[in-house]
């Protein structure tokens, strides 16, 4: 164990902790950017701290390829290699299974990729991904797990759900580094309540520092999602950092802090900057709109960020058409948006009120999504003054 | 509306055009001089007098710009002969490239020939950061340089991001060579108020090419 998780506050289900790793002390509810090959695209690590930045999420299967993890080692580790002094957190390259599986092959032993930059076939077994991960170096590292779609059905989401757990144990025992990494397991089991029970009490008999909840912002309908989280939240350990995978937007943030979770990560903030669209508390604003061209105001007025002070929207159209720029100033906006808005989330749990003035701002004529507020039904949140019916 | 003009001087390689146009120009009122039509093709060798016909025939009082002049070595014949604001493309096409000037910056009296041949055919003057000889330096651009670059990152790991095609690699690179080259110019300007440009320019072009001459003797 290489961390201390620290209630400082509590409403109902939600927390305000602090998460103190080997590289940085990290205040959560927060959102981790994902800077998959080394890098956020586009943002220097300057930028990066100046915005409030606590962990940045590294991709075991990108950086494995290249420059590869015996590089990374030798010259010190990744935080040392991209000049990051906070925290890190890899995954264990098993999303990319998911994403690619046209061309992988999952078996008891690990799974098979086809290399994209040679086409040589690749094997990841959980004890390379944590060899992999051992030497690049994070604060956080992933077991390897057998991750499926939420929205197939059958015997196969039993199959990946055990052996995700048997998987877990050769995690461990291949951990060369248990006193400067963390190893999180993750809880599958697809939307089948009973298998992610089975799922939650395995993994916390193994006693490991955090949890995460995999398996899901992959397209399954938001009333089950949400079902999902709160149901790991109520069984995870209290006192151990909960990690929701892969999500996501600003409002499913909001929802699953209110429910008991504490970590998230997600491309979409930096991903929807290239196309050029940008986060505001209303919602999102797409700068490539026409209307946009005349529009000398910044992005959002209430924004406090560099790109928001100095920069109209009239500006950002431009760019963003053209050039890589605006692309780059819109990534810098969405991550501040998103850090602000985990930094309110810790700030506000005590009182509760950020939900409803979230809500008020995203949804002003009072039309809450139902999911949302059978989501803060279950987790004590009133809402009812942020909602027309 | 309330802006300087400039006016242009064009001519293309011919002396007497170009003393033409500077000459009629300089009896315009406008508050500079643009100087076009130069990097265009003519040689290092019949540039300065071509530029020459042009900046003996402009009044001292007013600034001269020049587009099309990149290299050091074209930056300091332009110079000499009088002009003041350069124009260029030349970091950008370095930056999208993959390279980073190298060359150095200080004026100080060193014998510089502690230079090593390397496999890669490049000289003092630039690196091409995709050399796979730095995929583990772990040493900044330059030693000494202060930009935001070189004091935070490393040969090794721009290489990466090169070779992952990140965009924060032209962020980097574009921040070196800027910095590095407007070093270049504060040099000039240096030079010049101390009354040794001319050394300065003749030392420069020939440090420069001391690695051909090196490479000719080992051979």
């Amino acid at each position: 164990m290489a961390l201390r998780f620290e209630v400082l506050g509590r409403f109902n289900r939600a927390r305000a902790a602090q998460l103190t790793l080997p590289h940085f002390a990290c205040q959560t509810p927060l959102f981790m950017p994902v800077g998959t090959q080394g890098t956020i695209k586009g943002l220097t690590t300057d930028q990066l701290e100046e915005i409030g930045c606590q962990i940045i999420l590294g991709n075991t299967y990108h950086l494995a390829l290249r420059p590869t993890s015996e590089l990374i080692d030798e010259l010190g580790g990744l935080h040392k290699f991209m000049n990051w002094p906070r925290a890190l957190l890899t995954d264990s390259g098993g999303f990319q299974m998911v994403s690619l599986l046209h061309l992988a092959d999952i078996t008891e032993k690990g799974v098979t990729f086809q290399s994209p930059v040679d086409g040589k076939p690749m094997l990841l077994t959980p004890e390379e991904s944590i060899q992999i991960q051992n030497r690049i170096g994070a604060d956080i590292i992933m077991a390897l797990d057998d991750v499926v779609r939420t929205t197939i059905t059958g015997p196969r989401i039993e199959e990946a759900m055990y052996r995700t757990l048997r998987w877990v144990d050769r995690c461990i025992a291949a951990h060369k580094r248990p006193h400067e990494q963390n190893l999180f397991g993750i809880v599958q089991g697809g939307l089948d309540p009973v298998l992610r029970d089975i799922c939650v009490r395995g993994l916390v008999d193994r006693n490991l520092p955090g949890y995460a909840i995999g398996g899901l912002a992959g397209g399954e309908d938001k009333d089950s999602f949400w079902r999902v989280v709160a149901q790991c939240t109520a069984a995870l350990p209290e006192d151990k950092p909960r990690y929701v995978m892969g999500v996501g937007y600003p409002l499913d943030i909001v929802v699953c802090s209110a429910l008991g979770a504490d970590m998230y990560d997600c491309v979409y903030p930096t991903r929807t900057a290239r196309f050029g669209t940008a986060l505001v508390p209303e919602g999102v604003l797409k700068l490539k709109h026409n209307a946009m061209v005349n529009d000398t105001r910044p992005i959002d007025p209430t924004c406090a960020c560099m790109v928001c002070k100095n920069y109209t929207r009239a500006y950002i159209h431009c760019l963003v058409t053209k050039d890589a720029m605006g692309s780059q100033l819109l990534s810098y906006h969405n991550l501040y948006y998103m850090l602000q808005l985990s930094r309110n989330l810790h700030s506000s749990i005590v009182e509760g009120r950020f939900v409803c003035d979230f809500l008020q701002k995203m949804f002003p004529k009072g039309d809450v999504p139902e999911w949302v507020c059978n989501a803060m039904d279950v987790a004590g949140i009133d809402i009812s003054s942020c909602c027309s019916s | 509306a309330g802006g300087a003009v400039f006016g242009s001087i064009v001519g293309g390689s011919n002396i007497e055009e170009r003393k033409r146009c500077a000459q009629e120009v300089a009896v315009r009122n406008v508050s500079g001089y643009w100087i076009g039509g130069f990097g265009l093709g003519e040689s290092m060798e019949e540039r300065p007098s071509l530029l020459n016909a042009v900046t003996d025939n402009l009044p001292k009082d007013w600034p001269r710009m020049i587009c099309g002049l990149g290299l050091p070595e074209e930056v300091l014949q332009g110079v000499a002969a009088g002009v003041d604001l350069f124009d260029s493309a030349y970091i950008y096409h370095l930056t999208i490239g993959g390279f980073a000037l190298t060359f150095p910056l200080d004026r100080t009296e060193k014998n510089d020939y502690n230079y090593q041949l390397s496999d890669q055919g490049s000289d003092r003057t630039k690196i091409n950061l995709r050399a796979t000889v730095y995929r583990k330096d772990a040493t900044p651009i330059v030693e000494d340089c202060c930009c935001y670059t070189c004091q935070n990152h490393t040969k090794a790991y721009i290489n990466h991001l090169l070779n992952v095609h990140e965009m924060l690699a032209q962020i980097l690179l574009e921040i070196h060579n800027t910095h590095h080259y407007l070093g270049f110019f504060r040099s000039i300007r240096e030079a010049i108020k101390e009354g040794c440009f001319e050394q300065f320019q003749k030392k420069f072009v020939q440090s420069r090419r001391e690695h051909l001459a090196a490479d000719v003797v080992s051979v």
